[in-house]
């Protein structure tokens, strides 16, 4: 069994669009609801709350959601005062699925604005968009795009996937097709190529291929050559075999580190200068070193032994200027007292010479000691740098050079403990030092000689190169043939499906043809021309699209509505599409929102789609919105009154929202805002207004007919003087509410009055606290209890054609219209 | 709602049913074949589904263009 529709119960706005006030649309006791209102009065935002409140994102299709190109965003949902009114910015509504009630809230304001779950239920049940809004009807016959139009509809038919279906196989036919074509991977292997033939070949060419790998072959034997490009070819089996001895010696770089090493122990060579042989490494200069120091030893022996007497050096290095020239001299000694005439010397002249050729030993002494110090330095220093560079050596040498290995040992050994006496024998080291230089010298130049295209490791390595260029190549063109293959069959496949999901579409869309048509020619008549909905013909590749032709003429079939249709015709054409999808497929939720969809109507085609709607969605919830008055006649003219509500807005007041002519605030309502601890100062005012309003309709008093441009509201100071003059011509004075010497009538058609809750005070204005507004309504309501009728306490009256009175309005009463003193002035 | 409920389904169910009408299909490659059906012929395609499906088919195209692989132990 089908489970209940949803039918929408409540709406509220608050804060939303044109409405600050929290303003609640009850369809409990009558699930219709049509509003006329004059352009910018408010209508079409409760519209918008719809749109808003079943929206994904959260806004309206004409904001965006973001203040760009024109769209004014999310930012323009709230009611511009509500922020600072403090007054919460949210649709709610409540819907009724058999005996369940689902409440939901959505706010307007923040990042986020969550749609609540039963707008997610709801939506899910509308196939077809329920809200229609006259403006956008004529995009979907003549702006919207064949392909646009078939995903519309067959969303509609709930062929959503199928059209996903269509687009992706669309798509992934062209990017089969164009990887088919793309030749990239193609022309990378030739700039490869042409960079390893160094731009011999720019383009891949077999033979030519082949010719460049020979030349390469015949620079290490011209003997070989390659008959063809491959693998297996014997030719570079050959070299690859080569090769790999090649890989088994010592590197170059090895065998240039063990020379370097080795010359720096010891290397003999050609002198630059007359061609004898030098000898140059640490060797050498170790033994240089040890002669030097040897030399020194000498020098400074000898020297020692001159200045034996280098004890006395402190002694004479004082006496020296005693006996200094031009200085006093000393007659006897000062150390001794011996009269100097009597010393060896004998006088003071001889004396200072003695000195000085005392001092003039000890210098040489110092000099050849410091060589020799200094020899002994240097030949440390060199010693150590000889250990050193032969450790260095050693690990060098491999079972290849065993016998220079052992050479070197011994002689190391000596070295290391060498303690300064006399030098290790290096001869034996020195004499295989020169023949592994000799030897390596002859290798380096060889493999230096076969360096570059002769190398056999190169040559395989370049040959092995381009028999990858090949084989990447030609695993390229098989693999583009492939796919050309497969994107044959796709193609194949693609029309499998795509005629497969052409016949239900078609049979799908056959259901929609007649509802269409019947509403089309209900509001355009009968003799108007058949709509078609078709799908291109079958071996059309292009599938994914929706003609909508008509038959206009015998000599115009099928052509397109927008060329031979008139604006109304194709309003109805859209209105009909839309409205036939909804009957349709819009069962679980049959809600349709219309606004402003009579514009481009006469009368009579007004008058047919009130027709339409009374007889063809008696079983929907409608909601409709107008600025056509006509229209809105029409509607309560067909419409039953037990399903609608008709009601007007008659202003937009900036600060409250749209006024709508059946508002009412009750009692109940400004009590609780003071119980809120909230000002009721606007409710007072409406709810006067209100009452003054209702009181004019009872009494039938006479107005002044309005100007055109205010054809929807009356002020209040018209409406109290017209009461005024109405019970003066009944002979009525509206009594005087006690404790207060202004009249409320009077007040009012004077105009001082701004505030209703300060109208009964000597001061124009109240003080306005809640004090002051409660003082203010309790008086008000005590002269609203004048109006009350003395016999039956009835608050409604008439006034009959032909009677001289008012009358109460309660037809069992029906008592003659008196003012009474109020038994209870706050009741 | 009866039928929504109804075509619903059926967008689904037709779809799994198109999908094995083709690969049973005389004379069609079976292995693109499962790639439409497994990438594109669904009712909830990945958002990728094309790039996909295009990937699988390039790869299918060079597993087919590849030489065996010859294994030296037989």
């Amino acid at each position: 069994m089908a489970e209940a529709p949803y039918i929408l119960e409540t709406l509220l706005l608050s804060g939303f669009r044109a409405y600050l006030e929290p303003k609640t649309f009850d369809f409990g006791t009558k699930r219709c609801l049509a509003v006329f209102a004059p352009n910018g009065s408010g209508k079409s935002s409760i519209v918008d709350a719809l749109e808003f409140m079943f929206s994904a994102d959260g806004t309206l299709d004409r904001l965006g959601v973001r203040a760009v190109d024109n769209q004014a965003g999310v930012v323009a949902l709230a009611h511009n005062l509500a922020a600072e009114k403090k007054i919460p910015s949210l649709v709610a509504v409540r819907f009724k699925r058999g005996d369940k009630k689902l409440d939901g809230s959505r706010d307007a304001v923040g990042p986020l604005r969550p749609r609540p779950a039963v707008a997610d239920a709801v939506t899910a049940c509308f196939l077809v968009p329920p809200i229609i809004r006259g403006h956008t009807l004529r995009g979907f016959v003549e702006a919207q795009k064949a392909e646009k139009r078939y995903e519309e509809v067959a969303r509609w038919l709930q062929l959503g996937p199928l059209v996903d279906v269509q687009r992706n196989l669309r798509a992934l036919r062209q990017h089969t097709k164009a990887t088919c074509m793309d030749r990239g991977a193609l022309k990378g292997i030739d700039t490869r190529l042409a960079k390893q033939t160094a731009n011999t070949i720019m383009a891949w060419d077999d033979a030519a291929v082949l010719a460049y790998a020979n030349t390469i072959v015949a620079q290490v034997d011209n003997a070989l050559s390659l008959k063809s490009l491959d693998r297996i070819d014997p030719a570079l089996v050959t070299l690859r075999d080569r090769a790999s001895v090649e890989d088994k010696q010592l590197g170059l770089e090895g065998l240039r580190q063990l020379r370097q090493t080795a010359a720096m122990v010891c290397e003999q060579k050609q002198g630059a200068v007359g061609g004898g042989i030098v000898t140059t490494g640490v060797i050498p200069e170790f033994e240089l070193a040890k002669e030097a120091q040897s030399v020194a030893m000498e020098a400074e022996a000898a020297e020692r032994h001159k200045a034996a007497s280098a004890a006395f050096a402190e002694l004479w290095t004082v006496a020296e200027p005693l006996f200094a020239g031009g200085a006093p001299t000393p007659i006897n000694c000062p150390i001794c007292a011996t009269p100097i005439v009597d010393s060896v010397a004998g006088s003071a002249e001889g004396v200072r010479r003695h000195i000085a050729g005392h001092l003039a030993q000890v210098a040489d002494y110092a000099r050849a000691k410091k060589a020799l110090d200094d020899a002994t330095t240097t030949i440390n220093k060199i010693h150590a740098r000889l250990v050193a560079v032969l450790r260095a050596l050693r690990p060098l040498l491999t079972d290849l050079y065993a016998d220079l290995r052992a050479a070197l040992d011994t002689y190391l050994g000596a070295v290391e403990s060498w303690k300064g006496g006399a030098l290790p024998d290096a001869a034996a080291l020195k004499a295989s030092l020169h023949q592994l230089t000799s030897k390596l010298d002859a290798s380096i130049a060889e493999i230096q000689t076969k360096q570059g295209d002769k190398a056999y490791g190169n040559v395989v390595t370049k040959l092995e190169h381009l028999i990858e260029l090949r084989e990447e190549r030609e695993l390229s063109v098989r693999t583009l043939a492939e796919l050309e293959k497969l994107s044959t069959a796709l193609n194949g496949q693609a029309a499998f499906i795509s005629g497969e999901i052409r016949k239900r579409v078609q049979s799908l869309l056959d259901t929609l043809r007649s509802p269409i048509n019947d509403i089309y020619r209900q509001i355009q008549g009968t003799d108007a021309r058949p709509i078609k909905l078709e799908l291109p013909h079958e071996e059309d590749t292009t599938q994914q699209r929706l003609n909508l032709v008509v038959d206009f003429a015998t000599n115009r079939k099928g052509v397109q509505p927008g060329g031979y249709l008139s604006d109304s015709q194709i309003h109805s054409l859209a209105l009909a599409l839309r409205l036939a999808a909804i009957r349709q497929f819009n069962t679980a939720a049959p809600m349709i929102v219309l606004d402003d969809i009579v514009t481009s109507y006469d009368a009579n085609h007004r008058r047919a789609i009130a027709a339409l709607l009374a007889s063809n969605f008696t079983d929907f919830q409608l909601i409709v919105t107008t600025h056509d008055e006509r229209f809105f006649h029409y509607l309560k003219d067909q419409l039953g009154e037990t399903d609608w509500h008709f009601t007007r807005i008659i202003r937009l007041d900036a600060d409250f929202g749209p006024r709508f002519v059946d508002h009412r605030v009750t009692d109940a309502m400004i009590e609780a805002r003071w119980h809120a601890g909230e000002s009721a100062a606007n409710e007072m005012r409406q709810a006067e207004e209100e009452w003054l309003l209702q009181l004019c309709r009872d009494f039938g008093v006479n107005v002044r007919i309005r100007p055109v441009e205010k054809a929807y509201s009356y002020e209040r100071s018209e409406l109290a003087a017209a009461v005024e003059q109405y019970l003066r011509d009944q002979g009525l004075t509206a009594p005087l509410v006690p404790g207060v010497n202004n009249r409320f009538l009077t007040s009012l058609q004077r105009g001082a009055i701004e505030n209703f809750g300060s109208h009964f005070q000597e001061s124009p204005h109240g003080d306005g606290s809640k004090g002051d507004e409660q003082a203010r309504w309790k008086e008000f309501k005590f002269f609203r209890g004048y109006f009350v009728c003395p016999k039956c306490g009835k608050t409604r009256f008439k006034h009959p054609f032909g009677m001289k009175r008012a009358v109460c309005a309660n037809e069992g009463c029906e008592a003659q219209f008196e003012f009474t003193a109020p038994a209870d002035p706050t009741s | 709602m009866r039928e929504y409920m109804e075509t619903t389904e059926t967008a689904a169910a037709f779809l799994a049913a198109l999908g094995k009408a083709l690969t049973v299909r005389q004379g069609e490659d079976a292995d693109l074949a499962e790639i439409v059906c497994q990438h594109i012929l669904t009712a909830a395609p990945a958002a990728s589904c094309v790039q996909q499906a295009l990937e699988a088919i390039t790869a299918l195209a060079e597993q087919r263009a590849s030489p065996p692989i010859a294994h030296a132990d037989g």
